[in-house]
Parts: structure tokens; C-alpha cells; sequence
């Protein structure tokens, strides 16, 4: 194109103002090749499956842009203090359970596939492995878990890395263990990263601390919240809930919410902040 | 082997102390120092083995060492290692898994090699005798061969039929009979009683014996064999003359799907290795797709020039024809392989196989280039990287015990059943089993034990202290009684004799929830006031719930 066409195509500032000159199919194309840039596709490969979903929450929305979750996407999970680390793991299977919801193509052929869970050895000692006549709510058979345990986190990444290339799994996730043998290097997560967008398989990286750079684009910082009370007992403990903190979010901002996870639903719900108010009182009301 | 310990301790001191400058070699003209080995038996220390030198001078094993020194002031002894003599013994058999992939040792100082089927690929058996025996010289090992019908007759040649300067002996086929008539009848392994009766009485060939009344030879030489724990001498003479079938098992039992290479240089760098590997594995693996059958375990054992082998295998989760796979799998196998002076011979097997029925692929696959993996590959490549042990199944199983209640599998040895089909099905919702009871989504591998604080002695903590960290509880429910599964302790006196932990006591489970929102799993083991444990019942954190 030569300087003077281009020039001609610049539209004058007050035309600009009031109206696009530019051919709106050009602008979309263009708005489309920025997504796709911003989302790490290359030119030309359809960015569909990767299709954002949001955590379907009221209240959440807004702070949570696409594509801050792709269900194909390397997110981290950090506990908010050392006890946390159960709540963390419940919360990234309760995530998984949920991006498999919300990802195209049949859900049951989702389903049946395994699910790889690596943990270090230690981690395995202190906080104990996946124990599956529990995992039933969560939808996973005994059948279908895969379980990697080793001693170095070198391994587990491996492992991960392994799964992921594989395409032959329904998520992959990774635990790294306490001390200074649960660190991940940049490279290491860059390359995780990585191989999770190439096969479009949910990765899901559960640290032991806040250290060390990242090539996450989400990050969760996860600690246990009280429960509502039981639905047969107010003295019993209710379902999983959690403070959920969104660390790093590639277009929202970061916020934190106290979210529930319901079995029934198999969907997420906001916890409302409850009404100060002395107990007494709303037990006297009920009565009433 | 006539000489085959104080070759062993030879060669062993020459690979112990290589800058001594080569071994002591008879045949270059320098005489050996005559040696003996000796071992403490009845009166004193005996000679269990003389070298050449020694034995030149009238010295035998079985003399005792003030006799030999007596004789041959100069002698140098030893101490006999039957250990390591066995033990070198049992490695030299596995590297001549070169020659014949059947082979066993033949304690104390022989070795079997069955020939048949593999003697072509080296000429003839001629030929794969000469060049056993120059192998074995070359490492320093002075060698007797006997190659016949039966073993027993291979045995009684090698040991009774060669010279030092006609080490081979090959009865041709059908003529064994003649080829063992002129030798003394201890070349039917018989037992010394046996051998030194047949003397007395003037029969001193196995020659001699063929022509006697069989009843007549049973009878007298029965209850000999039979006491002395020896087969008997007509056993011995029909096993020898292939009359009757003498079973014998090898060191490994031989597989039937075999590759091999041999190669005219040693090979030193690992970077042929790699390329020839890939020959014997589409080699094996072309055999393997003949039949129908898939490998689910595959070794490659190297032989090197110093008379060593180094043996990697691979396991497979699922029976496998697919040499682009199992190569992946021994890419990092092959790096622990340490050349030492230079491998020689390559063999590559299929130990374990399994019928693998011809897959058609899909239409998608034969369209995009890059064949989609499958969740078994993916199980043989972390499993064989990271051990067996550490990739996992889990399967359920009937109990009441939490930690009973799930089996942990090693993933190459249980993958489950890849239809798609039977997974759909298991992911539909499975049932708990157990019913509406709650059960922790991760477990502890034992019970941790914690100090609590009830408000009555039967009722849910209030506080409880884990890992020295205080935890007050704020809601609770329970208890679940879990009663212990009496039919599977062990019975009540060994309860007694173990520790009191292996019994499982009555336990009540509670599930709470801290002050922070942390839900755990807690129980009593025991009852307070139980007659049968005394004190004060402890409790334990087992499980986190979500």
C-alpha cells in the first residue's frame, strides 16, 4: 500500500469520533486476532474449544473477565496458611468438577476418563491421599484415578507434563510437597502451561506457597470457611466451603469470595455475609 | 571347568588389580607358581583345588595341607571361596545367555547350554563350541566341552572324554552309545559308593555295563542309589543314553520371542546402541505381530567383553506389538547402561506375552498422523520411569475399616478395562458404599494420635491438638460406631504375642469442624471403662473432609 492510500484510510479526527470508518467486519477480525493473541493461539486456529467459562456465580462475574477461566487452562492453587492444604485440594476437585461441566463435547465421554493425581511422597505422609469411597460426590470412580506419588517434585512435574502430552486424560493434577523440595521453576510451570493449551486438558498445580515466579495466568489462594449448618443437624458441620481469594486473574481483578460447593447442583454458590446478629436471638425467632 | 575356582580367583584378582600387568599366563612360557585352595575339613586344612603346577607335582584335591607341603615345600594356598565360586559361577551362566538362551550353572564347576535351535547362528555346533571355549579362554578360563544327545551324556564327555589339547567333545547324533562305551563308569554321575562297588567288581567302563541283565543290575545297585540320595545306576545309565528323559530347568526360563544382534567391534559409545536397538525391536516385534501375541515385558540384556552383562527390562501395562512405544520406553534405560569395555552381543526378549488380538484403527486416527495414546502408555511410560510402585489404581473392597476399605494397586499390574463402555458406566454417579454415611474425601495413611478435651467423657471433642497446634471445635456430629472386623485380626493368642496396635479396637468417628472452617475426621478408639483396655481411651485424626 502506498503512503498516500494509506493516508487515505485515516479517517479525519472527527469522523473518528462520531463514527468507525473502518469496515466493521475488518474491526472484528482484527478484535478477534487479539483475543486469540492475548489467549496464546496461534493465527489461524480456532480458539473454540477453549471458549471462556466463568465460575457461574452471581457477584463473581464481574470480577472474573474471560477468559479468566478456560477450562484448558494451567492454574495454580495455593493454601492460605499450612493447615489449608485439605481445603485446597477440596477446592481443586470441586473446580474440576466444574470445568468439566462447562466444557463442550459430551460430558460423560469426559467423564469416563482417568484422572491423574500426582502428590509428593511427603505430602501424601502429612495430608494423606485421595481416599475414593469419599470421592463419590465428586464423581470419580475408584476406576478412574490415577495416582503418581514421588519424592521429588522434578518427578511430579514430569509426570504432569507426561499426562497432559498424552491426551488421554480428563485433568491432570499436581501437588507439591512442603519445604524445598515443592518448588516448581518458571521453566517448569511455562512448559506445563504450555502442554496444557496444546491438549486442551485441565492442569491444575497445587503449591505449598506463595514463592517462586510463575507462568500461571490464574492463581487461587484457598482457606477453609465455616460452614452453613447441616441440613438435618444445625450442631453438624455442612458441606465444602471456602475463602476463595483470586490472586492473579489475567483480565479481572483480583477479589475474594466465600464460596460453597453444592453436590446436588454440582455448581458453586456465593455465601452471603450473614447478618450480625447474637445466635440467641434467631433461635428464639425459630421458635416463635 | 577342571580348574574353575582357581581360575575364578584369578580372574578376580585380575580385575581387582589390572595394573599388575595381565594375569599369570601359563601359556606364555612363564610357569605359574604352583597354588593350592584349601578349606578346613577332617584333620586340618584340606586342598579343595590345585592349579596345573601344583598338580604336576602329585597334588590332589583332598589331601591335606601339611601332606602338600611335605611334598612341595613352595606351595602358596589359599582360602577356597565356595560362595563366590558359586556366585561367579551363577554370573558366568547368565553371559553365556549369548550363546543359548537356555543355561544353567552345574554346581560346583560346570555350566548347561542346550544348543538346539540356536547352534546355527554360529555355524554349526562345532563352530559354537570353538568359540565358546575361546571366549571363555580369552577370559581367562580354562574350559571342557561336551556337546551330546542328553545332558547326562554331554556331562560325561566334557568331564571324561577331552584333553587339555582337544577341549571339545561332540558326540555326532545316534552315536553316544560308542562315543561313551571306553569311558570309566563315573561319567554316569553316580555316587562314589556306587562307582567304587562297580569297580570292585571289575566293571570299569560304561562299555561294560550295556550288556548286562538289566534285572540283575536293578536289583544290586538299588538300594545304593536309593540310600545315598543318588538317582540309581540304571536310572543314571538310561537318563545318560536318552532312554529315559532327565528334566532339567534353566536359569530363566526361555522365551520364546528372542532378538539378536552380535556385533563384530565391541561397541563402546551408546549411540549405536540406540539404532540397533531399534533393529531387534522391530525384528521382535514383526514375530510378535505373526502370532498374535503382544509383549508385557521385555528385557535387553547387554554382554560385554569382560564377561559381565547388564540387563534392562521394561514393563507393559497392556500387551504391546508397537516398537515406536517400547522404544520410548527404553530411551532411559539405555542411559543407565554402562558400556565397561565394549559390548559384544545385544539380545533382546520378550520375557512375558500375552495374546493381543489385530486392532482395527479408527478413521480419525489413520487421518491425523500422530496415532492418539492411550491411558496404558501413559501408565507404562511414569510407571517405568518412576517405578511400579509409585503409579497407583485404587479398587474398593467390603470392609467397615476406612483404611481397609481401598485397595491401592500398582497401575501396570490392574489397569482396568479400557472400554469405554465399562468407564461410562462406573462414572455415573457411583453409590458410596455404605450408603448416606459421610466419608472423608482424603485419608491419612494412619491415624495420627491427638490430645482432646471432651465435655463428657462419651461425647464430641471440644478441642482437640494436632501437630501441637490447638484446634477448638466448633460444630461436631457423631459418633459412627465402627466396630473392629474380629474375623480378620489375628486370632487372640497372636494378638497377644504382637503389638497391641495391630488389633483394631472399637472406634467412634466424629466428624468437626474447627473455628476456621477446617473440617476433620477424629476418633476414639475404645470405650472409657472397658474392662478389656484399661486407661484411658486415646484419640485419633484420621481423614480431612472438603
Amino acid at each position: 500500500m502506498s503512503p498516500e492510500a494509506f493516508l487515505q484510510r485515516i479517517p479525519p479526527l472527527g469522523v473518528h469520533r462520531t463514527g468507525p470508518t473502518v469496515a466493521a467486519p475488518e474491526l472484528a477480525a482484527l478484535r478477534a486476532r487479539i483475543r486469540q493473541i492475548e489467549r496464546g493461539c496461534k493465527a489461524g486456529e480456532s480458539c473454540a474449544s477453549s471458549l471462556p467459562a466463568v465460575l457461574d456465580v452471581a457477584g463473581i462475574e464481574p470480577a472474573l473477565q474471560p477468559p479468566a477461566l478456560a477450562p484448558a487452562a494451567f492454574q495454580e492453587i495455593v493454601p492460605a496458611s499450612a493447615k489449608d492444604r485439605p481445603a485446597a485440594a477440596a477446592f481443586a476437585l470441586a473446580l474440576l468438577r466444574y470445568l468439566q461441566q462447562s466444557t463442550q463435547g459430551d460430558p460423560e465421554e469426559k467423564a469416563a476418563l482417568p484422572l491423574l493425581w500426582c502428590q509428593s511422597a511427603v505430602e501424601a505422609k502429612d495430608f494423606g491421599r485421595l481416599y475414593p469411597p469419599g470421592l463419590a460426590p465428586w464423581g470419580l470412580a475408584p476406576g478412574r484415578l490415577l495416582l503418581v506419588e514421588a519424592p521429588r517434585s522434578k518427578d511430579i512435574l514430569w509426570a504432569m507434563e507426561e499426562g497432559l502430552r498424552s491426551a488421554a486424560l480428563a485433568a491432570v493434577v499436581g501437588e507439591l510437597g512442603a519445604g524445598g523440595l515443592g518448588t516448581a521453576s518458571l521453566t517448569a510451570t511455562r512448559r506445563l502451561a504450555l502442554a496444557a493449551q496444546q491438549s486442551g486438558c485441565p492442569c491444575l498445580l497445587l503449591r505449598n506457597g506463595e514463592a517462586g515466579a510463575s507462568a500461571a495466568r490464574t492463581r487461587w489462594r484457598i482457606a477453609g470457611a465455616p460452614s452453613r449448618p447441616g441440613p438435618l443437624d444445625p450442631r453438624a458441620p455442612g458441606g465444602p466451603s471456602w475463602r476463595a481469594e483470586l490472586v492473579r486473574c489475567p483480565q479481572g481483578r483480583p477479589a475474594a469470595w466465600t464460596l460453597e460447593w453444592s453436590h446436588e447442583t454440582d455448581s458453586f454458590h456465593l455465601v452471603a455475609a450473614v447478618v450480625d446478629r447474637p445466635a440467641a436471638a434467631r433461635r428464639m425467632h425459630r421458635v416463635a | 571347568m577342571p580348574q574353575w575356582s582357581i581360575d575364578r580367583l584369578r580372574h578376580a584378582g585380575c580385575t581387582a588389580s589390572p595394573d599388575r600387568g595381565g594375569r599369570p599366563s601359563p601359556k606364555k612360557g612363564r610357569p605359574a607358581q604352583p597354588l593350592a585352595l584349601t578349606l578346613s575339613g577332617q584333620g586340618g586344612l584340606r586342598i579343595t583345588a590345585a592349579n596345573k603346577a601344583a598338580r604336576a607335582h602329585g597334588l590332589l584335591p583332598g589331601m591335606r595341607l601339611a601332606d602338600a607341603r611335605a611334598i612341595l615345600p613352595s606351595l602358596a594356598a589359599r582360602p577356597a571361596e565356595p560362595e563366590a565360586d558359586a556366585a561367579a559361577l551363577l554370573q558366568l551362566a547368565e553371559w553365556c545367555g549369548q550363546f543359548s538362551p537356555w543355561t544353567n550353572c552345574d554346581p560346583p564347576d560346570g555350566l548347561w547350554l542346550d544348543s538346539s535351535g540356536s547352534s546355527h547362528l554360529f555355524g554349526g555346533e562345532e563352530a559354537l563350541m570353538a568359540r565358546l571355549h575361546r571366549r571363555l579362554a580369552d577370559l581367562g578360563f580354562e574350559a571342557r566341552l561336551g556337546l551330546a544327545e542328553t545332558p547326562g551324556g554331554a556331562w560325561a564327555l566334557a568331564r571324561y572324554a577331552t584333553e587339555e589339547t582337544a577341549p571339545c567333545r561332540l558326540a555326532q547324533p545316534g552315536r553316544l552309545r560308542d562315543a561313551l562305551a571306553s569311558l570309566p563308569v563315573e561319567a554316569l554321575r553316580l555316587s562314589e559308593e556306587t562307582a567304587r562297588l562297580l569297580q570292585r567288581l571289575g566293571l570299569r567302563r560304561v562299555g561294560q555295563l550295556y550288556d548286562l541283565p538289566r534285572t540283575a543290575l536293578g536289583r544290586r545297585f538299588h538300594a545304593v542309589g536309593e540310600s545315598a540320595g543318588e538317582a540309581a545306576l540304571l536310572q543314571r545309565l538310561d537318563e545318560t543314553l536318552g532312554r529315559l528323559k532327565a528334566p532339567l530347568s534353566p536359569l530363566r526360563p526361555a522365551p520364546a520371542y528372542r532378538a539378536r544382534a552380535s556385533l563384530a567391534e565391541p561397541l563402546v559409545t551408546l549411540e549405536v546402541l540406540g539404532r540397533l536397538l531399534d533393529d531387534l525391536l522391530e525384528e521382535l516385534c514383526a514375530a510378535l505381530e505373526k502370532d498374535g501375541q503382544g509383549a508385557r515385558q521385555m528385557s535387553l540384556a547387554c554382554y560385554r567383553v569382560d564377561g559381565s552383562l547388564v540387563r534392562q527390562s521394561i514393563a507393559l501395562a497392556r500387551p504391546s506389538q508397537e516398537p515406536a512405544h517400547c522404544r520410548r520406553l527404553f530411551a532411559e534405560r539405555l542411559e543407565e547402561i554402562d558400556a565397561g569395555f565394549g559390548i559384544e552381543t545385544l539380545v533382546l526378549t520378550a520375557d512375558v506375552t500375552e495374546p493381543l488380538a489385530a486392532r482395527q484403527g479408527s478413521f480419525e486416527e489413520a487421518a491425523s498422523q500422530q496415532p492418539k495414546d492411550d491411558v496404558a502408555q501413559l501408565v507404562d511410560r511414569l510407571s517405568n520411569r518412576l517405578g511400579r510402585a509409585a503409579v497407583k489404581q485404587t479398587c474398593l473392597r467390603q470392609s467397615h475399616l476406612p483404611e481397609r476399605a481401598v485397595a491401592h494397586l500398582a497401575a501396570i499390574m490392574a489397569l482396568q478395562d479400557d472400554k469405554p463402555a465399562t468407564r461410562k458406566a462406573e462414572a455415573t454417579r457411583p453409590e458410596p458404599p455404605g450408603g448416606l454415611t459421610l466419608r472423608p474425601f482424603r485419608l491419612l495413611p494412619h491415624p495420627e494420635p491427638i490430645a482432646v478435651t471432651a465435655e463428657i467423657p462419651e461425647g464430641p471433642p471440644l478441642s482437640f491438638t494436632w501437630r501441637h497446634q490447638v484446634h477448638r471445635v466448633a460444630r461436631a456430629e457423631g459418633p459412627e460406631r465402627i466396630a473392629p472386623e474380629w474375623w480378620l485380626d489375628p486370632a487372640p493368642q497372636d494378638a497377644a504375642a504382637q503389638d497391641a496396635d495391630d488389633r483394631t479396637m472399637l472406634r467412634d468417628y466424629y466428624r468437626v469442624e474447627d473455628g476456621e472452617g477446617r473440617r476433620y475426621w477424629l476418633f476414639r478408639a475404645g470405650l472409657y471403662g472397658d474392662v478389656q483396655t484399661p486407661g484411658v481411651p486415646n484419640w485419633y485424626l484420621h481423614g480431612f473432609f472438603a
